[in-house]
């Protein structure tokens, strides 16, 4: 069985007396010890799906109208509060895209970490036990540490300290949203490595959101792509590196800035993200896409396997140029 | 004036034991009952209980109740013998004799002497003292060297045994007997004065009914009963009295019973009054006092006998009476109703607005005048008086514009020369002699630049030879006759214009009873018994 | 730090003394002879004169304001004019109940208006928040001393569960001092709720959740500190306000406290009385706000080391 399995989510967002659809049909699964990438521009639904994994949306807002999101088989949708409570943290742990603006400003670090501790594994709550963890995410004089307060970390030493909170409680899956965006460039290595180093050494589950396709080839075992709200591929890493397929996929590849090969022009996506209240009838990409045909807009595409493990929502992906050799690349 | 107390008063004086028996037997009337604590309430703390310091209504009659001296007023205003067993005065008029009745003693115990008294009266004209008193005894030979301290003693004051007192004055003064009456003459015990001080304030004995038990400044005063003291007087066990309640707060407390007596204002007077059930919790005590409105003959226009004239006939004193609440009646004369005599041949209202235009048109204001009304804001039957004599003045073609003052700045401006033209004012009797309403208030030869109480700056040398008359005649219906006729003299010249006599709402639990009300000192606490 | 507190201390005695002199002049341009209030309005010009001399009365105000200066600093806050008493001797007497007034009163108001703020800004938008909306702006219109009187009438009086004045123990003051929560509950409950409802928002509250901690936790431990620091200071400077609300109520309840005081002396022109009820109350207000800037600096850490 998955450890997480999502399947047909639709999330809406209540304004006024309709209901802008932020997440539509998404479905989506995770192995035990896997790691999924879910890649996106803002406000294509992958904070809002993330964010349900745990029910964690403000619910006056946040209004969940179809599907089931089952962790280890139980439907976190019809959980009540008690059980979400102990899901959150004990299954599930988030780590999120400003670790100075996620961590409480007026409690030391460590009583925070020992918080997580308290709720889900009260045998282990002792000091020793918080500077364990800071260890384990590589913060130096962890001792020291634990008593600062947020503000008088940088922001790479407060990112490890989300992940020490994240990972106290020893949860199955760690879903990171946009864990490095906020932090500088060599910040941003440090943490993926240490993410990957965790991973091997933990064996957890990682759902990892971002931005950036960079990311991607250095940690990723599967990746879901998605756009206004719907996954518009799904398939391996590599393949999906190899042989992005559908045509936005192939836009975002493209517009990554390559270090060789002398100066190019930055390649762009033309037109922007359809407005919640605007989403145009058939395919979403439809008015962006450079191989989009009258078909395109009538008929909704489906998410169909077209390779192996590769699933893609458009039906044309084939009849597209080739693409360049390396576009990007792929580690051994 | 109630009989039963009358009898009870001369057993006191003829020694003779409790006269509850006495009374019970020959008359069947309710018996006063001994315990029960009297509890009181006032707005504002007193300033002292000593007898040299208080000087107000609230406190003179608190102070009274714990010390007592030579003489006292019956139920009225007539002088008794009351700690000493008879006196007499020479026929010079200088020399006072006293003989002390035996067996009254202080609260701590030991019997009082005639140097207690020979130290009391020293005390009160003490400069470092200061006492607001001193004035009264500063007719006594030897006084005036005493106080420059120019001696150590008072020569007129002597005490050739313990038991007689003798004071001689300078001049022959007749209302020096009431001075004798007054809470200033309260004989005090001497070797606890001078051990305490400054502090015999809280340590307070005395001859009387009461002593002090306690005193927490600002929040409680407790009197209990004098163990030592004979009388008849002394029913309820103690006094209990609370401060700083406002009024409106009291009467709350009167009304659920957590206290026995309030000073009322007129509202809740009122209330109380108009409820058939409650009426009879009101008890209108009159004051002999005397509210009037005073011309400062030295400022324009009041210099002009006619427009004093016209002032007085342009109010209505009748309106007045009921504008306060119908707690009042008019002042006739400036002498009040409980000192009697002239008042009820003089016209009880000269309310007259086509005469007052009149006048004023003779002395040269055909189309009124402007001036203003000065008045202590703070009282509020002060300034009840003020609008409406504002309102009467209008008709007379008066336009008077009020001028609300403080009271401390009202006195010092109203006792300072050519300060406030037009004022109302109150004056609340010493002792009950005609003259201290006439003399003080209106005796030109009494005018100071600064702290002057004839408010009018009034000055008739005619008038003034017949108080200086009054004050050195022993004959009593001679002064009568003298004084009568300065008061009619003053009436003409209306220097100031008699209005109302206040009386004093008080409101009381039903179990409150006794002969509370007293002309001279308004509130009789020794007399009350509780029932239950 | 210790600079800091050094220079606090610094600017709190000249505050202290600027109020003296101020008040002390103002005091002594009102018209009304002090002598005749110590003396009694029947008093003698002899007796007036002597009383003149003996507390220089009639000298000029700046030499009458150095005397008074001269004074304090010894130490001496002077003698009543009414009573004589040591000024500070009264005003100790009387500080007990006016401080117990004025904790109680603060204690009741935060005990229900931070509840009241949590939950209103937890059920945004709901029926209870906007009655509770509507009932804080009730309280806030309120005048003080009708209040006061209100109360008086309807539980004292009426129902006769309150003594109606006087102190005699501490239910004497619980109806006071529900007044005077009353008037500041409305603000403070919805102070704490703006506060709460962006603190809700916050992405540490989301981190809270996250972390699988209950719903009154996440209230109460984490949103709530962060939601009540900046009311910590409002609360230092409604000190004075409150104690200006002191005044009423305890002439209303006949409160023996310093309120009273002040306002007695003040009808009374008792100077050496009224000066030290305000340089008590002024030093009670400085005091405060010292100690509510200090408080601040340990309260919320990132204030510590920003200087």
């Amino acid at each position: 069985m998955p450890l997480l399995e999502i399947k047909n989510l639709k999330v809406e967002f209540v304004a006024g007396q309709s209901g802008l659809r932020a997440v539509d049909d998404v479905s989506l699964t995770i192995e035990a010890g896997e790691t999924l990438c879910v890649v996106g521009e803002s406000g294509c639904g992958k904070s809002v799906t993330a964010l349900s994994i745990a029910k964690l949306l403000p619910s006056p807002p946040a209004r969940y109208v179809g599907g089931e999101i089952r962790l280890n088989g139980t439907d976190v949708l019809q959980m009540n509060s008690r059980e979400l409570q102990q899901i959150r943290g004990g299954v599930v742990s988030y780590v999120f895209q400003e670790p100075g603006a996620s961590l409480n400003p007026v409690i030391r670090v460590g009583r925070q970490i020992k918080e997580a501790l308290q709720l889900h594994r009260p045998e282990a709550a002792t000091d020793d036990e918080v500077v364990r963890l800071l260890q384990l995410v590589g913060i130096p004089a962890p001792e020291t540490r634990a008593q600062d307060y947020p503000h008088q970390l940088s922001g790479g030493m407060q990112q490890r300290v989300m992940l020490a909170m994240a990972l106290a409680p020893q949860p199955k899956l760690l879903v990171a949203d946009e864990p490095t965006t906020a932090l500088d460039v060599t910040i941003q290595a440090q943490i993926l490595e240490l993410l990957r180093d965790l991973k091997q050494r933990l064996g957890m589950s990682i759902l990892l959101i971002t931005l950036n396709l960079g990311l991607i080839g250095d940690i990723a075992d599967r990746v879901a792509v998605m756009y206004a709200g719907q996954i518009i591929e799904l398939a391996p890493a590599r393949s999906l590196l190899k042989r992005p397929m559908h045509p936005y996929t192939r836009a975002l590849v493209n517009s990554v800035p390559k270090l060789a090969g002398g100066a190019q022009r930055l390649t762009t996506i033309r037109g922007s993200v359809p407005r919640l209240d605007a989403m145009p009838s058939g395919c979403r990409f439809a008015p962006r896409c450079p191989i989009a045909r009258p078909e395109c807009s009538t008929g909704a595409p489906v998410l169909a396997e077209a390779e192996a493990k590769h699933h893609v929502r458009c039906p044309y992906w084939n009849e597209q140029p080739a693409l360049r050799p390396q576009s990007l690349e792929i580690p051994a | 004036m109630n009989c039963a107390l009358f009898r009870t008063l001369l057993c006191i004086l003829l020694g003779a034991g409790p006269a509850q028996s006495i009374q019970a037997a020959e008359q069947g009337k309710a018996v006063p009952k001994r315990g029960g604590t009297f509890r009181v309430s006032f707005p504002s703390d007193l300033r002292s209980l000593d007898p040299a310091i208080a000087y107000d209504n609230v406190s003179v009659p608190l102070c009274k109740m714990q010390f007592r001296g030579l003489l006292n007023f019956d139920d009225g205003v007539n002088l008794v013998p009351d700690q000493a067993k008879d006196w007499s005065i020479s026929p010079d008029g200088r020399t006072y004799t006293f003989h002390l009745r035996p067996g009254v003693r202080f609260g701590h115990g030991r019997p009082v002497e005639a140097a207690d008294y020979v130290f009391t009266f020293e005390r009160m004209l003490d400069a470092k003292l200061a006492s607001p008193g001193q004035t009264f005894f500063l007719g006594i030979r030897g006084a005036a060297e005493f106080v420059a301290g120019k001696a150590t003693h008072v020569i007129g004051l002597k005490a050739p045994d313990p038991e007689t007192f003798i004071v001689e004055l300078v001049e022959p003064q007749f209302t020096f007997r009431y001075v004798l009456a007054m809470t200033f003459a309260g004989v005090v015990p001497r070797e606890v004065v001078q051990r305490e001080g400054a502090n015999f304030q809280y340590h307070l004995v005395g001859t009387g009914p009461y002593q002090l038990a306690q005193w927490k400044r600002g929040v409680r005063w407790q009197l209990v009963r004098n163990p030592h003291y004979t009388g008849a007087d002394g029913n309820v066990d103690g006094i209990d009295i609370m401060i700083g309640a406002d009024s409106t707060t009291a009467t709350m407390m009167l009304e659920r019973g957590e206290i026995d007596l309030v000073l009322a204002s007129p509202a809740d007077a009122m209330r109380f009054q108009r409820d058939p059930a409650r009426r009879d919790w009101l008890l209108p005590v009159d004051t002999a006092s005397m509210d009037y409105l005073f011309m400062n003959t030295e400022m324009k226009p009041f210099d002009d006998i006619r427009v004093r004239q016209a002032v007085r006939h342009a109010v209505n004193k009748e309106r007045l009476v009921k504008l306060t609440g119908g707690f009042s009646t008019v002042a006739r004369g400036i002498v009040p109703p409980a000192l009697s005599w002239t008042n009820n041949l003089l016209p009880l209202n000269e309310y007259d607005p086509p005469k007052a235009r009149a006048l004023l048109q003779e002395a040269g204001f055909p189309d009124g005048l402007k001036t203003e009304l000065s008045y202590i804001v703070t009282t509020p039957v002060f300034a009840r008086l003020a609008e409406a004599v504002q309102q009467d003045l209008r008709e007379a073609g008066i336009d008077a514009e009020l001028k609300p003052l403080a009271g401390t700045t009202f006195i010092v401006k109203a006792s300072s020369r050519r300060q406030i033209p037009f004022g109302i004012w109150g004056w609340f009797q010493d002792y009950p002699d005609p003259s201290n309403f006439l003399d003080v208030l209106f005796n030109g030869e009494r005018i100071t630049e600064t702290d002057c109480h004839n408010a009018a700056f009034y000055n008739n040398p005619a008038v003034n030879r017949l108080f200086h008359a009054a004050a050195t005649n022993m004959d009593a219906q001679v002064r009568t006759k003298l004084l009568k006729e300065a008061e009619a003299h003053i009436l003409q010249d209306a220097p100031g214009v008699p209005l109302v006599c206040e009386q004093y709402p008080v409101l009381l639990n039903p179990r409150v009873r006794g002969n509370l009300g007293h002309p001279v000192w308004l509130l009789r606490y020794e007399s009350v018994w509780l029932d239950p | 730090m210790w600079t800091r507190l050094l220079n606090r201390l610094f600017w709190s005695v000249v505050t202290l003394l600027t109020t003296a002199v101020l008040v002390f002049l103002l005091i002594n341009v009102v018209p009304g002879d002090v002598a005749h209030v110590i003396a009694g309005p029947k008093a003698s010009p002899e007796v007036l004169q002597q009383i003149r001399e003996r507390y220089h009365l009639d000298e000029p105000v700046w030499k009458r304001l150095g005397y008074y200066l001269a004074q304090l600093a010894h130490g001496d806050l002077g003698h009543s004019f009414v009573t004589e008493e040591p000024v500070a001797q009264a005003i100790l007497r009387r500080l007990p109940v006016t401080a117990a007034l004025a904790a109680t009163a603060v204690v009741m108001w935060m005990l229900i208006a931070m509840p009241l703020g949590v939950l209103t800004a937890k059920h945004r938008g709901s029926w209870f928040d906007r009655g509770v909306l509507v009932a804080a702006t009730v309280s806030l219109s309120l005048p003080s001393f009708w209040l006061a009187r209100m109360l008086q009438y309807w539980f004292s009086y009426k129902l006769g569960w309150f003594p109606v004045a006087g102190v005699r123990g501490f239910t004497s003051l619980l109806l006071p001092a529900t007044t005077l929560a009353i008037l500041f509950i409305g603000y403070y409950a919805r102070l704490i709720h703006s506060n709460m409802v962006e603190v809700l928002d916050s992405p540490y509250v989301r981190a809270a959740r996250a972390k699988g901690a209950a719903e009154t936790t996440v209230l109460f431990k984490h949103a709530l500190p962060n939601a009540v620091i900046p009311v910590i200071t409002i609360l230092g400077l409604d000190v004075a306000v409150l104690l200006g609300g002191v005044l009423f109520t305890e002439n209303v309840f006949a409160l023996p406290g310093l309120g009273k005081l002040a306002v007695e002396s003040v009808f009374n022109l008792d100077v050496p009385m009224i000066m030290g009820a305000v340089l008590v109350s002024a030093t009670a207000v400085v005091t405060v706000n010292l100690v509510v800037d200090l408080l601040y600096r340990w309260v919320d850490p990132r204030i510590k080391d920003a200087y």
